[in-house]
């Protein structure tokens, strides 16, 4: 090494350093946005039928319009792309008419054979679109989903050299299912080794899913299913969508408003595929925006799109949509200007919000509960005494328990103290919110009351917590959680006297945990789908997957079923509440506290308001730019 | 020299093998999956997806894929955003936490460098001890300490510098200080006691009994070999800082790679927690090489092989 070069380096290094810092202050600028707001988190997919979270919501709802979309107050259906819609007199068939208007980006007409397509691709196994099962309401949906098939009737059989959104199958009738002779354990397994003859075209092909064929005169497939036209959805005429569903289902025009059931435009993504459809330079839309510019976790960017048939109404010409997944940033953004609309606020600074009595934060009631799920699946017979394990079953799986572990808890208590008053006590699952939108009277669990839980524990054989096992809370780790876990936890011990602890896991972790009901008393949360309590009481069905809780009651899934096949909404009401009911004195839940929206938004942001499912269209959303000044100024900004 | 650099890519290659193997099935056997949501999937939809990511195979089916995928550079999609390739994501990702890292780091380098000298030179004096206690609590408290205090700071009271965000040099100036803040405490201490070792050191007071003045032997003689331990704790410390902060990203709403280590993990993408864990990996081997490559060029007496 010469000593020249030696004595050159620190100059070289000097430059290499100098390089790199005028590269990274180099920045392309973007013009301000009309308006912005932080959701909550990055989205998954542009693509509707991929999605599967609010976040998502907030974003497509700019881009796509569904056949209804909804009113900004009342969350009712109001017309989008269907300009009108009928309903049949048995309550089973919907005819939509479209407008004649409604236009994609690129300026071709929406017809219904848009519609049929994006529903076909949306209930395609292929696609695997995790809100499928919501929308089984339709005819048919659930066996095309499920890829039931049964021999003579039609099928539609895609092959392994298609793209798996192309949706181009051959069509013909299925003749023969072959079953394995080994049956594999595994369903899944044995179900992708079954052999089917289907007459295509007057030829008989014999076919097996996947691409390891177990003979040469096998073709592998990638899915044989049901013919699409057993799903009852037809397209009479460019403009006539009729829709026909299995149970009178009064929500349902509200449903083609959710994001999941947007249509999409067939040319573009059988041209460019998934992911590449989604991107700006390709993604072609049908709603009141268009996208610009994608940057992850910097931005979603969406412009006015000029072929959206109700322009009229969009006063906004650019929005941008930050994906910010701090609380606190969100509001320091808020706070200074940045943004004009967050989605949720840190906690502790709710008291100070709510003290300062904002004009922009007055939290109202959402569909929504905070619970806790209790594992009440029973004992094992066959376990020895000693087994704590057992020994906790047989104490959760007794109602008296049950009962009294919901008595014991002071609930106002955790809403004055960790919510800040800002929620509302819960003593049933359906929340009171939801009278707003059918008539529902809460079935109610028992009030607070410690002594006559310690009397209902002691009835149960475990007097003043005698011999109760150590039981313990399961949550996601959260600041909150933990704090109303501990709460609950104190409440237990000294109003039961018995032994609980806590045990804190990263979100999916306790999601499994859940799932394989290996928990005893476990977090929860749900939030209603639609105005409807069938959103929230459908859930701890016996085979309902988001039950959890090892509870199955035949009582519960009776009325249920009673109810989904009733016609009078009044009937129908009162179906749920006893439902309800056969839960609440159950008790595999414990209902704590009914959410309220976390949601700031200025006041000069016109036509935002706030509603029960926080979802805020863009149509008719206005920025008044004196306020905006006039607010801003006010602030010191 | 090129048999060093020769030799330690052959054990890149190993080490870089390793770890792939050791993430690969640390995140297999983590509990839950890239599916979990408060929602249960429906069992056949999942059945579904799964079939799709291949995830039904068996485990050493698998990482024969992955493997391969890998080598060829190509690590499919992520998990969590189908929209994105895991490269995609670090091509967008990497140059925003790289800008912010080098902007954190030449301020690290200042202020640590100077303070370091200084320090060094007046050994003992109040500006000595002053200096040395302000990096001893630059290293203490934690960065999102350091960043609720600037944001009060340069946002509320005197609003000089915008919340959060990214695009122009005025949202960089806040992160890029909180980033940089714990390194300049580091650099600082490391330099003050490099500087002392050589002070001490027979050729300085050689330098001066010749006549030099005071500056050039500081800087021209003593700071060099000073540098040595500088230099190795830069090594580990750029690849750290180019693959970004999850704290300080989220606390300014930077869009860089820092917030994905940690997401991916949590939520269990797959493939994008193998992309940015093989990126940290290859980061910070190469800096490693880099700065045993540098050692020869600041100190005479080493001879690399």
């Amino acid at each position: 090494m010469s000593a020249r070069l030696r004595n050159l380096f620190p100059y070289f290094g000097l430059l290499l350093l100098l390089a790199a810092l005028g590269w990274a202050v180099s920045f392309g600028r973007l013009p301000p946005a009309d308006m912005t707001f932080c959701n909550g988190d990055e989205v998954k997919s542009l693509d509707p039928a991929v999605s599967q979270s609010d976040s998502e919501g907030n974003v497509l709802r700019a881009l796509y319009e569904g056949l209804c979309q909804y009113d900004p107050k009342t969350l009712e259906a109001t017309p989008g792309v269907a300009e009108s819609w009928d309903l049949s007199d048995d309550k089973l068939t919907y005819t939509f008419h479209l407008r004649k208007n409604a236009r994609w980006s690129d300026g071709s007409p929406v017809t219904a054979e848009d519609f049929l397509w994006s529903y076909r691709r949306f209930f395609h196994p292929g696609t695997a679109a995790v809100y499928a099962e919501e929308f089984w309401y339709i005819s048919g949906s659930k066996t095309f989903s499920e890829s039931k098939v049964a021999v003579g009737n039609a099928v539609e059989v895609e092959l392994q050299d298609k793209p798996d959104d192309g949706l181009e199958p051959l069509y013909g009738k299925l003749l023969k299912i072959e079953e394995p002779k080994i049956k594999d354990p595994d369903e899944a397994q044995a179900a992708l080794a079954k052999v089917f003859t289907v007459e295509i075209g007057g030829k008989t092909r014999r076919f097996t899913r996947g691409d390891r064929p177990a003979a040469p005169d096998i073709e592998g497939c990638k899915h044989v299913l049901p013919s699409f036209d057993t799903v009852k959805v037809r397209a009479l005429d460019p403009q006539t969508l009729e829709i026909k569903l299995d149970n009178p289902t009064p929500y349902f025009p509200q449903l083609t408003g959710f994001f999941a059931m947007y249509p999409v435009n067939r040319r573009c993504v059988q041209k460019y595929h998934l992911p590449d459809w989604v991107r700006p330079e390709n993604i072609v839309t049908n709603g009141p925006y268009t996208l610009q510019l994608r940057r992850m976790r910097d931005r979603v960017r969406v412009v006015k799109n000029p072929n959206y048939w109700n322009q009229k109404q969009v006063f906004l010409n650019v929005i941008d949509i930050l994906p910010i997944k701090s609380s606190t940033t969100a509001l320091n953004m808020y706070l200074t200007g940045q943004v004009d609309w967050i989605l949720k606020l840190p906690a502790p600074v709710v008291p100070v919000l709510l003290a300062a009595n904002r004009p922009d934060y007055q939290p109202q009631a959402v569909l929504g509960t905070y619970f806790y799920r209790i594992n009440c699946s029973p004992p094992d017979p066959k376990a020895t005494e000693s087994d704590v394990k057992q020994q906790i079953r047989r104490a959760l799986s007794n109602v008296l328990v049950r009962r009294a572990l919901n008595m014991a808890i002071d609930k106002q208590s955790i809403v004055d103290g960790v919510k800040h008053g800002r929620d509302q006590l819960a003593r049933s699952l359906v929340p009171p919110k939801m009278n707003e939108y059918m008539h529902h009277e809460p079935a109610l669990c028992e009030e607070f009351n410690p002594l006559a839980a310690r009397k209902l524990l002691a009835e149960a054989g475990y007097p003043e917590g005698r011999g109760f096992p150590k039981i313990s809370i399961l949550l996601n780790t959260d600041e909150d959680h933990r704090a109303i876990a501990e709460f609950v936890q104190s409440q237990w011990q000294q109003n039961l006297r018995i032994k609980v602890g806590i045990q804190e896991k990263e979100f999916p972790s306790m999601n499994d945990s859940c799932e394989r009901l290996d928990y005893d008393v476990c977090r929860a949360g749900w939030f209603g789908d639609y105005t409807d309590s069938n959103t929230f009481i459908n859930v701890f069905k016996s085979d309902n997957g988001s039950n959890q809780t090892g509870w199955k009651s035949e009582t519960y899934d009776e009325l249920l079923r009673q109810a989904h096949h009733e016609p009078s909404p009044a009937r129908r009401s009162q179906l749920f509440h006893d439902a309800e009911r056969v839960l609440m004195d159950e008790m595999p839940i414990i209902p704590l506290y009914f959410y309220a929206s976390p949601e700031m938004a200025r006041t000069y942001l016109k036509g935002w308001y706030p509603n029960a499912q926080t979802l805020h269209p863009y149509i008719g959303m206005s920025i008044d730019p004196a306020e905006k000044k006039a607010v801003l100024a006010r602030e010191g900004k | 020299m090129l048999g060093f650099v020769i030799r330690r890519l052959a054990w890149m290659v190993v080490t870089l093998w390793i770890v792939f193997t050791v993430t690969f099935f640390l995140m297999r056997s983590a509990p839950g999956g890239p599916f979990s949501r408060e929602r249960k999937t429906d069992p056949l939809i999942e059945a579904q997806l799964k079939r799709r990511y291949h995830l039904d195979e068996p485990l050493i089916q698998q990482y024969g894929r992955e493997l391969k995928n890998f080598v060829t550079l190509d690590l499919g999609f992520s998990f969590k955003s189908v929209d994105f390739s895991v490269n995609e994501i670090i091509r967008q990702g990497l140059p925003v936490s790289a800008s912010l890292g080098i902007f954190a780091l030449v301020f690290a380098l200042v202020l640590g460098l100077t303070a370091g000298i200084f320090s060094a030179v007046r050994r003992g004096s109040l500006l000595d001890a002053g200096l040395m206690t302000l990096a001893t609590i630059g290293i203490a408290v934690p960065s999102f300490v350091i960043a609720s205090l600037a944001i009060i700071m340069f946002v509320f009271i005197v609003p000089i510098f915008p919340a959060a965000g990214w695009g122009s040099l005025s949202q960089l100036v806040l992160p890029a200080l909180c980033l940089g803040a714990p390194y300049a405490a580091y650099i600082a201490r490391l330099t003050r006691s490099g500087m002392l070792d050589v002070l001490g050191q027979d050729y300085i007071r050689t330098a001066y009994a010749k006549g030099l003045p005071r500056g050039r032997v500081i800087f021209r003689h003593a700071l060099k070999g000073a540098m040595l331990p500088v230099v190795s704790f830069l090594g580990p410390a750029i690849a750290g800082i180019l693959t970004g902060s999850m704290v300080v990203e989220q606390i300014f709403a930077v869009p860089g790679l820092g917030q994905h280590f940690v997401q991916a993990a949590t939520q269990r993408d797959y493939t994008l927690c193998m992309g940015l864990v093989m990126l940290y990996t290859a980061l910070l081997y190469g800096m490693n090489m880099l700065v045993d490559l540098t050692y020869q060029f600041l100190d005479p007496r080493i001879k690399l092989d």
